[in-house]
């Protein structure tokens, strides 16, 4: 019995580290812009599609295809903000929100019409999907390498925030936006990086993710951005740990949920684990770690 | 209200006799179709090919002097992008563009939003692919059933995985939708008539990805299920078959006709000897083999599933109800389609005579072995073993 | 171009006919003021009357209309990091210190355009600025109200900044802090810094400083040696009668 708490609570700490990815990377766009990004699901999509085309149309070695696919989502998210955000820049939020759904529409129809309506399947190589037996513990592969990126991406984010000037300003630009421009440091610098890291993330989360389902296909990314909502509001926006934190705990719910729940019950833990988000947000309304000095 | 529709009627009958008094008489030798489908969105990957299949069929009659020989067919393409208000207002603008037939999209919720439109026209109408076959109470007495039915391939499978030896199940269902909540139900149903049990019934959500909580609880069920049966398609098969595989779970697999996809046979060594139901299966020398080849060398790509026979079918089936009738007189269609008989057509026989608008239609039974789908029956379910539509 | 001969003799920093305007709302109308090089100017008005919008507007940060000038420069179409770079910088209003960075990581950014005397820059700071050494690795929001004024001043000293705009730094301070501000708005005269100081306390602010601006309803009524603003009998009226 203990083993099996154990196995679940290693599946939700998996699950919830791929949320906190994908969480991360909508934060880190909020947190300078004040905009939920909804075309970042489509580039995990992207990343997958340029995952498949370089391993398998080009032929490159896989793990190359995947480093050069996080590249691809990082230089597309930083495209993106040049060719659809800065345009629209200092809009209403309304705008700049239209703006990211046009965006995700459009590349749903791009990817429907271009590559196509049907997924695509990736070859993941077999030691990615393996499992190893550990007392009794299910330890698989993938899930492992889940909680290896989460790790490092974390670590990496963590020292890149705290030490460098760039960090430390999209940390500040988190907080006010224009005194962060009065320390010299250019705004589109900002935003690029941010969009930047953010893809990067989308890459990570989306090679995880398609790795996982084993196909691409255009409409993958709606889901995980909706769970990367959740665990950005749960967590607070405008955090990064809030979101991370959120992640993990979103993770948790819906693991320990489908284990736990009476199959009678089984549809309605989606409900469930939204009630149970929404009581927290309810008794915080700026969710676990949002500063009540947001409300300046 | 009552009176406004007697206005309204009286309306639509003086514009039909507006349109039959001017001189359009040409009309009466096409048949157009209008295709409300979805070429964007969730459904695109099932309603485009079946249009592509249907695009081949009218070519063909059309270079035969149309359907029957002597209609003229005009395909009247209209993307709905798979959502159900979008589809009823199409429908409406295809029947004032003077459809005689309607094909619906794949979904339950769609079609019936246009159903509805089309059924109130007196339209006779087909679904691409919803499989439901209680669609055709909820709809109305024009609508027609045109893919394999839920309840048809659930017991198909049952009796299939009965006579492989198999006799505990579990099932895996979600209520999203009555494809995948209630066709692995049927097929327990049918199973349980046939001498097996079911031990247990998961639900999962569509696009969560991660099974690791349902597959642990699998691998520790006692005793231990000798076949899984879902209707779970992509993106939510493959993941979860790789995660009931890397948890040590050996119980057959089997699927309905939603993983027919070049991604279910690539997965690789966890999909080896997955068996899975579709609309048929390309066995080389037969006309559905024929089909397969005019499809390369129509659109120049291999086709890669059996919505695009099905579409094809559909229009020869379409083609002989308009001999039959005589014309596009929309109840003559009807009742002719409902008299269809033995029709031979791509996928095999086609009959709707006595079946309550629910075709039965051959179905075939695949297996993936060593990376590839392998062919392993095609058979008709006899009707007596059919459960009840939910 | 004759560069060199013209920093010496022209202002440090020249508004010519600034106007701000937030939509419909005009905050300030065609402003026209000068610093001197080295000089402490005040500006003072009622509230609402536009002072800390010519300030936010000065540098960037609100919409403006008119011609900034920098040493005879025209630098109206440059962007705030771009002033920042040339050496002008804002001390605002509220502080708006970085609360959920530390004391190290607000001056750290505060030097970011001037890397190479960072280190140098911070040591002087932090000996005008005690307590800020010994708050050095702490959350900036948790300091008190007179640390993070003290800690707003020494973040826009950071960028080694020609022309400081100050935009009341007394505002809600004890007194005894309210004296370390001036004392260190005085020494920046020391240290070369041209001022544009914004404050309530006018009769402080005068006393530290060359001349005076006053405006209300977004014009400047008034200018001056501070001397002469601090006597004139209008100007008492307007605010020791109205105001205070």
């Amino acid at each position: 019995m203990s083993e099996l708490v154990a196995q679940q609570v290693l599946n939700a700490l998996a699950l919830g580290g791929v949320y906190a990815l994908l969480g991360l990377g909508l934060a880190m766009v909020f947190s300078v812009l004040g905009m939920i990004n909804f075309a970042h699901g489509e580039l995990m999509t992207f990343t997958g599609y340029a995952l498949i085309f370089l391993s398998a149309t080009l032929g490159w070695p896989f793990f190359l295809a995947v480093f050069a696919a996080f590249a691809v989502a990082a230089a597309s998210a930083a495209l993106i903000e040049r060719v659809a955000f800065r345009p629209v820049r200092g809009a209403s939020l309304t705008t700049m929100l239209l703006t990211t759904f046009a965006i995700s529409s459009i590349l749903h129809v791009v990817f429907q019409n271009f590559i196509s309506p049907r997924p695509i399947a990736v070859a993941i190589p077999d030691w990615l999907t393996s499992t190893a037996q550990f007392s009794g513990l299910r330890i698989g592969m993938l899930q492992c390498i889940s909680l290896g990126v989460t790790v490092v991406a974390l670590i990496g984010l963590t020292v890149f925030l705290r030490f460098s000037i760039t960090g430390l300003a999209m940390r500040a630009a988190a907080q006010d936006f224009s005194i962060t421009r009065l320390m010299g440091i250019p705004a589109n610098r900002v935003i690029v990086t941010a969009f930047a890291i953010s893809g990067l993330l989308a890459g990570l989360s989306g090679f995880l993710w398609v790795a996982q389902r084993g196909s691409v296909d255009p409409l993958m990314g709606f889901v995980p951005v909706l769970k990367a909502f959740i665990a950005v509001v749960l967590g607070g926006l405008g955090s990064l740990p809030g979101a991370v934190l959120g992640g993990f705990l979103l993770g948790f719910l819906e693991v320990l949920l489908r284990a736990m729940l009476p199959s009678e019950l089984l549809p309605f833990r989606d409900a469930i684990s939204l009630s149970i988000i929404i009581t927290i947000l309810v008794l915080r309304p700026n969710g676990l770690l949002g500063r009540a000095e947001a409300v300046r | 209200m009552k009176l406004f529709q007697k206005n309204n009627r009286a309306a639509a009958a003086l514009a039909t006799v507006a349109m039959i008094g001017t001189p359009a008489l040409a009309q009466d030798n096409d048949l157009k179709i209008g295709f409300a489908v979805s070429l964007t969105g969730y459904l695109a990957p099932y309603d485009t090919p079946t249009v592509e299949g249907a695009q081949i069929a009218i070519k063909e009659l059309n270079e035969n002097g149309g359907a029957a020989g002597q209609f003229a067919i005009e395909a009247m393409v209209r993307d709905v992008r798979s959502d159900t208000v979008q589809t009823s207002i199409v429908v409406q603008e295809l029947i004032d563009a003077g459809a005689d037939v309607i094909v619906l999209p794949c979904d339950d919720d769609p079609a019936i939003a246009g159903g509805l439109v089309a059924q109130d026209a007196g339209i006779p109408m087909f679904s691409t692919c919803a499989t439901n076959a209680s669609l055709t109470a909820a709809i109305g007495d024009f609508y027609f059933v045109n893919y394999v039915a839920d309840i048809v391939q659930g017991a198909t499978l049952a009796q299939f995985a009965r006579e492989e030896g198999l006799s505990n199940a579990y099932l895996l269902v979600s209520p999203e939708t009555t494809y995948t909540g209630n066709l692995p139900l049927y097929f327990g149903e049918v199973f349980e008539t046939l001498g097996g049990s079911v031990v247990d019934t998961g639900t999962y959500s569509f696009g969560q990805q991660d099974f690791s909580a349902e597959v642990t609880q699998i691998a520790s069920l006692n005793p231990q299920p000798d076949v899984i049966m879902t209707s779970a398609y992509e993106p939510d098969f493959p993941a979860f078959l790789r995660q009931l595989r890397a948890a040590g779970v050996t119980a057959a697999v089997y699927g309905s006709d939603g993983i027919d996809s070049p991604t279910t046979s690539g997965l690789g060594d966890v999909s080896e000897g997955v068996v899975f139901t579709n609309a048929g299966f390309p066995v080389e020398g037969t006309r559905l083999a024929a089909f397969f080849d005019a499809y390369a060398a129509h659109y120049d790509r291999p086709l890669s599933n059996s919505f695009a026979a099905t579409g094809y079918d559909m229009m020869l089936v379409i083609s002989e109800a308009i001999r039959v009738a005589g014309g596009t007189d929309g109840a003559a269609l009807r009742d002719a389609i409902a008299n269809t008989d033995g029709l031979e057509v791509s996928t095999g026989e086609i009959s709707y005579l006595d079946r309550n608008r629910v075709p039965a239609r051959s179905v075939s039974l695949n297996r993936i072995t060593g990376g590839a789908i392998t062919h392993v029956d095609t058979r008709v379910i006899a009707s007596d073993l059919l459960p009840e539509s939910k | 171009m004759s560069a060199s001969e013209k920093h010496t003799t022209d202002p440090a920093l020249e508004l010519r006919g600034v106007t701000i305007s937030y939509g419909a709302i005009r905050a300030a109308r065609s402003v026209d003021l000068t610093v001197g090089a080295g000089e402490i100017v005040t500006l003072i008005g009622p509230n609402g009357a536009g002072k800390s919008s010519t300030l936010m507007g000065t540098v960037g940060l609100a919409p403006r209309g008119g011609a900034v000038l920098m040493y005879g420069e025209d630098v109206s179409n440059a962007s705030t990091e771009q002033l920042v770079r040339k050496g002008l910088t804002l001390s605002p209003e509220g502080r708006r210190i970085f609360g959920n960075l530390s004391v190290a990581e607000n001056l750290r950014l505060g030097g970011a355009t001037a890397r190479k005397t960072a280190g140098e820059t911070e040591e002087r700071l932090l000996d005008a600025f005690p307590k800020l050494r010994a708050r050095y690795g702490q959350q900036a929001g948790t300091l008190s109200g007179g640390e993070q004024q003290m800690l707003a001043i020494a973040r826009a000293l950071m960028s080694n900044p020609s022309i400081v705009l100050l935009d009341e730094p007394s505002l809600g301070l004890a007194p005894k802090i309210v004296d370390t501000i001036f004392e260190t708005i005085e020494q920046l005269r020391t240290w070369k810094i041209s001022v544009l100081l914004v404050e309530q306390d006018i009769e402080r602010a005068l006393e530290v400083s060359d001349r005076g601006y006053v405006m209300s309803h977004g014009e400047i009524q008034m200018t001056g040696t501070s001397n002469e603003l601090l006597t004139n009998a209008n100007l008492k009226e307007m605010f020791f009668g109205e105001n205070a």
